[in-house]
């Protein structure tokens, strides 16, 4: 079934729609969520409220990307869920890996969460994947959106780790670069 | 916490960099092995020649045998069925080396090229041993992933069977070693540089039997996250210790 008879499905409020979405989507958002929480039972879970999630939401939404809509609302919900569990639990400690990586991004200077829109952020960094090499671009969403570890885009890719490693150093060095540029206070 | 912010954020970057970032790399990656025809680079190994003197222990008749435990897999990434179908591997029944369960091969993708793709390296040092007849893969679904060749050492002239299996279960293998029902084995537990263990074992010794025979030999081992078995019927026990030492992993 294709993308947009399945978001058919959802504006008919035809309950096929989430039979449809598990099958076509289930496993690629569960490995989302896996990446993030480490853990099966949970991530199933997650995925399941993130269909309920996209059953409220659509309509009135109507995605261009089912799967990338999937995505991120799978990979909120994870992240929502993880802030509650005890850290020591979290995803096996590689979220905590990646959360110290792009702490690199963020300068020194003052900072307040009301200050900075969480969307508005993420369409300048989408600004500035796009300017960056395409396979820079996509090691980076790999990483930071995906939660890959660097060992699997290592076999992913064919680069050696160090090599993935070092992109992604580069990478967000220049995201500092840039979001500073803009005038983003992070 | 700022990084949580910025966590946050990148779940709002483009539809399109979040749909298309996975082909991306896995298309570098096929581009990146088209430039590889050769896997000899790969097997650079060091290769640490001793005279080191090893005492054989003896099973003796009976249905003794000599087991140990070696972990597999660890960061070892194998390719699923699905990734093997993306380059052209088709499942068949025709497949001469499939075992019980569902086998892929292909007429397409040559064993060389799947081990490239997936950088998966294999012990073969090119200064000592010259391949023959090419490789032959089997993969049995949910099970293992597993490459056979044979090699000619320069030295010797001897043939070595190899058996490269990759598992695919994250789990603890066992490799067995039997002695024959009525032979007589000489075995030997070694360590290689790794840590790991490796058994290397010569059946039916003593001319008990096929006196005419040369020495058949065997040895069993983890290297990497995978599973090796060398068979030769050209070199004693010691002959495969030397083959080890070659190899670069005793």
């Amino acid at each position: 079934m294709t993308d947009n008879e399945i978001i058919g499905l959802f504006w008919e409020r035809s309950e096929q729609a989430i039979a449809e979405t598990q099958r076509k989507y289930g496993n690629y958002c569960v490995k989302i969520a896996c990446n993030i929480l480490g853990n099966y039972e949970d991530s199933q879970e997650c995925v399941n409220d993130a269909f309920l999630n996209a059953w409220n939401a659509i309509p009135p939404e109507c995605p261009n990307v089912l799967s990338a809509f999937l995505a991120k609302v799978t990979r909120n919900n994870a992240f929502n869920r993880i802030k509650y569990q005890n850290r020591q639990k979290r995803g096996s400690g590689e979220i905590e890996i990646l959360l110290s990586e792009l702490s690199e991004c963020v300068s020194e200077k003052d900072f307040s969460d009301d200050l900075i829109d969480a969307r508005y952020l993420g369409e300048a960094i989408g600004e500035f994947l796009k300017s960056q090499p395409e396979i820079n671009a996509a090691i980076f969403t790999e990483r930071y959106f995906y939660c890959r570890s660097i060992s699997e885009i290592s076999k992913m890719s064919g680069f050696s780790k160090s090599k993935i490693t070092s992109i992604l150093f580069r990478t967000r060095e220049k995201l500092k670069l840039a979001l500073e540029e803009k005038g983003i206070g992070l | 916490m700022k990084e949580e912010k910025l966590f946050k954020s990148i779940g709002y970057i483009d539809d399109l960099l979040i749909e298309r970032s996975e082909a991306v790399v896995k298309k570098r990656r096929t581009r990146g092995a088209l430039k590889i025809t050769a896997i000899a680079a790969a097997a650079a190994l060091t290769v640490l020649m001793g005279a080191a003197v090893v005492e054989f222990s003896r099973a003796e008749i009976g249905n003794e045998r000599i087991n140990f435990n070696v972990t597999v897999q660890n960061e070892i990434y194998i390719p699923t069925a699905e990734e093997l179908a993306e380059i052209g591997a088709v499942y068949s029944d025709d497949n001469p080396y499939a075992g019980q369960g569902s086998a892929i091969y292909s007429d397409t993708v040559s064993p060389l090229e799947v081990i490239s793709l997936f950088d998966i390296p294999v012990l073969m040092n090119g200064e000592y041993f010259t391949e023959k007849n090419g490789m032959h893969m089997q993969y049995a679904v949910d099970r293992n992933l597993s490459f056979y060749y044979t090699l000619i050492d320069n030295e010797t002239g001897a043939e070595l069977d190899f058996t490269l299996d990759c598992a695919l279960a994250k789990d603890y293998a066992q490799i067995v070693t039997y002695t024959g029902g009525s032979a007589y084995w000489d075995y030997k537990l070694l360590t290689l540089q790794d840590g790991s263990n490796a058994v290397v074992a010569q059946g039916i010794v003593d001319g008990v039997s096929l006196s005419d025979d040369p020495p058949y030999s065997t040895a069993n081992f983890c290297h990497e996250g995978r599973l090796y078995s060398i068979h030769s019927w050209g070199i004693g026990k010691d002959g495969m210790i030397s083959v080890l030492e070659k190899l670069g992993v005793l």
